[in-house]
């Protein structure tokens, strides 16, 4: 197990200062602390890194919490549809509200940006699968309302594209592809609090959600609130995706494969290791396909960020899916 | 069977580069189209290519036939000139059919978007007919108006708006024009769309002109003794889209004094992060703006640095020293720009223009600087 964690946390080391140096910008020592140098650090690649690592972070300790809590390896943020609530605030303030360029109610929208109007829209599904959850004692249940309502919200907005210009849903299709490197360091910095702080509660509520996994009339008896412990886990998995999709957008894969990934490094299906481990192999995920993404843009052009994310993260489903297989079949 | 499985990805992912599309010899700057003519000048035959397939059409007379499809094949076709019904989904096509007096032929379009007077008349008129809802042809709305062709502007790799046309009995004509990287090769794609009908000589003779006055300025800023940076649009989400080093675009910059110094790429545009674009371009001192109006430089300034542009751009040297430059001159009350109906017809104004602003003089066709 250490030697698991000094191993992906020297990978994720490695990765992060290969990031942190590449660029495009070039100053020697004396231009670090001084004029372009600092400026570019500063202000362009340090809020970018710490945005993939808590981003990716985030998103595998969402991933984890929805996995153990919907006992189901495929679940990730997407599935209670907060990715989808988030694109939903996005989309009615840039293909609706900006073409309303006369109304107050769309200049104030318009002046908070994508940023509040994606937090907007993901904290109101939030709320809603927040309430369902102590609602619905069903976990399928709440699954299918978090997929239905995921799908809802996506045909309200591919209704708004339809009709929208294409100067409009260019601007929205480019959000959609999501980037780490739009945040300021203010941003990142408050990004990484709120992951910091919801791993810490994610870590203290691993021992109940241990019990929870092997059955909630077991953890019942073993004097577990599973209704709070049910509020907890939607609550916080949905506000750390509210976070990172408002601040990078709709970031794919990172739920599902970071715990996969975790799951493969660590050998261990104990929630109290699997958080932090999740967290390390989201952190690694996403700052490796940052670079991945943003590494050919030293020559030619940069990749949005979402399909070389997507690439990254399919090795992790399949692994899943074939894991699955020889499980079933005894190899 | 999953030993099989690294080598099934192989295949897969090695696919696609062993297949070789066809290409066309071009014609003239053109390359995404050929035309045939006969002794006396007559367009008889063109070929088009399309997203790696190659339409070819026939030309005859109208007395002598009617357009159709040639040995049952959904990729060879007969057309009866001049075309009396048709449907042009393709914004440029509308200005060289007014150009060329053949507006009268033109009883679909896909959209309410046009920026064209004459056209705009026949709208009002109700003498035109919308074919799409959104961007999507409509098979009934098509089928009802019974046009014999379809000229329209496929997206890459979508094949279903030709089935359709085909379906509906209409000839199909894919026109591609802005995937051609020359300015020139773009507006050549007249004289295709002008043999149609029966008017390939008046295209012929539009273009000329166009040529001359367009390799005239050109030779003439090409004297200069320096050249501005130019950069392009602004950024969203800390990534900036530009159009790449090889496109359209950057050429007609090129050739109206200016230095682009964004990278090629295969693409139309470049998708370059913050960094970049502050190492790369902090010297730039011409902006050009393709998106959205604004009344005056403190109003570009503030939305640039609003939350839906980049609050870092205040360290960025051109927000406060270049030449701002927005293609809003030909906006019309609805909202539609007429930069994007004339410009690939006429990239001689185009250029007129951006030679003025690399100049720092006033455009007068297309953009506006921003005081």
């Amino acid at each position: 197990m250490k030697k698991a964690f000094f191993i992906q946390t020297a990978l994720l080391a490695v990765a992060a200062l290969i990031h942190f140096s590449a660029g495009t910008a070039t100053f020697g020592a004396d231009g670090l602390f001084s004029g372009n140098g600092i400026g570019v650090l500063w202000s362009i690649r340090l809020p970018r890194l710490l945005t993939a690592c808590a981003a990716g972070a985030a998103m595998g300790i969402a991933g984890v919490l929805l996995q153990a809590f919907f006992r189901n390896p495929m679940a990730d943020p997407f599935v209670l549809g907060i990715h989808s609530g988030a694109a939903f605030g996005v989309a009615l303030v840039t293909l609706i509200f900006r073409g309303l360029t006369g109304a107050a109610v769309a200049a104030v929208l318009l002046s908070l940006g994508s940023t509040a109007a994606a937090f907007a829209g993901a904290a109101a599904v939030t709320v809603f699968m927040a309430v369902l959850s102590v609602r619905m004692r069903s976990r399928t249940a709440l699954l299918v309302a978090g997929l239905m309502l995921g799908y809802g919200l996506n045909a309200v907005i591919s209704l708004f594209i339809f009709f929208s210009s294409p100067r409009e849903w260019e601007w929205f299709l480019s959000w959609n592809f999501a980037s780490f490197s739009g945040t300021r360091l203010a941003e990142a910095a408050l990004l990484t609090a709120v992951t910091a702080a919801a791993g810490f509660y994610a870590v203290r509520m691993a021992k109940n959600l241990n019990l929870y996994r092997l059955s909630s009339d077991y953890a019942v008896s073993m004097g577990v609130d599973v209704r709070r412990l049910r509020f907890g886990i939607v609550a916080v998995s949905s506000v750390l995706a509210a976070f990172v999709t408002a601040f990078c957008g709709p970031t794919a894969f990172v739920g599902i494969a970071a715990p996969r990934l975790a799951v493969i490094f660590f050998r261990s299906d104990d929630c109290r290791y699997r958080v932090p481990a999740a967290a390390l192999s989201g952190a690694l995920l996403t700052t490796a396909a940052d670079l991945a993404a943003k590494l050919p843009g030293l020559w030619t052009t940069a990749l949005p960020l979402n399909p070389v994310l997507s690439f990254f993260g399919l090795p992790f489903v399949f692994a899943v899916l074939l894991g699955e297989r020889r499980e079933l079949s005894g190899e | 069977m999953k030993h099989y499985f690294p080598f099934f990805c192989l295949v897969i992912l090695l696919f696609p580069a062993c297949v070789r599309s066809p290409q066309l010899e071009g014609y003239g700057q053109a390359r995404g189209f050929t035309l045939e003519k006969n002794s006396e000048g007559e367009v008889t035959a063109a070929r088009i290519l399309s997203d790696g397939q190659i339409f070819e059409y026939e030309f005859c007379r109208r007395e002598e036939g009617r357009s159709g499809f040639v040995d049952g094949s959904f990729r060879r076709f007969r057309v009866a000139v001049p075309q009396i019904r048709t449907a042009v989904c393709t914004s440029t096509m509308l200005v060289l059919l007014d150009e060329i007096g053949a507006v009268e032929a033109v009883a679909g379009m896909d959209g309410d978007y046009t920026t064209v007077p004459s056209f705009r008349k026949r709208i009002e008129e109700g003498k035109i007919s919308f074919l799409a809802d959104g961007m999507v042809l409509d098979k009934e709305k098509l089928a009802a108006l019974k046009p014999e062709t379809v000229f329209f502007s496929p997206a890459s790799g979508d094949r279903s708006e030709i089935q359709k046309i085909i379906d509906c009995g209409a000839v199909p004509v894919p026109i591609q024009d802005w995937r051609e990287p020359d300015p020139l090769g773009r507006a050549r794609w007249a004289e295709l769309e002008a043999a149609f009908f029966g008017k390939s000589e008046e295209a012929a003779l539009l273009f000329r002109e166009t040529e001359q006055r367009y390799r005239k300025i050109a030779e003439e800023v090409s004297l200069r003794s320096s050249r501005p940076q130019v950069i392009f649009h602004l950024p969203v989400n800390g990534q900036w889209r530009m159009p790449s080093g090889n496109s359209f675009t950057a050429a007609a910059v090129r050739d109206g004094g200016g230095l682009c110094l964004m990278p090629e790429a295969p693409s139309e545009t470049v998708l370059l992060d913050l960094e970049t674009v502050f190492s790369r371009f902090s010297g730039a001192t011409v902006w050009l703006i393709h998106a959205g109006t604004y009344a005056d430089r403190k109003s570009f300034e503030r939305a640039a640095l609003s939350a839906f542009g980049d609050s870092r751009l205040a360290s960025f040297p051109p927000l406060g020293q270049a030449r701002i430059a927005v293609n809003d001159r030909l906006v019309d009350d609805r909202g539609f720009n007429g930069f994007y109906d004339y410009s690939p017809l006429f990239p001689d104004r185009l250029l007129e223009d951006l030679a003025a602003v690399t100049a720092g003089g006033e455009p007068v066709h297309f953009y506006r600087v921003l005081k």
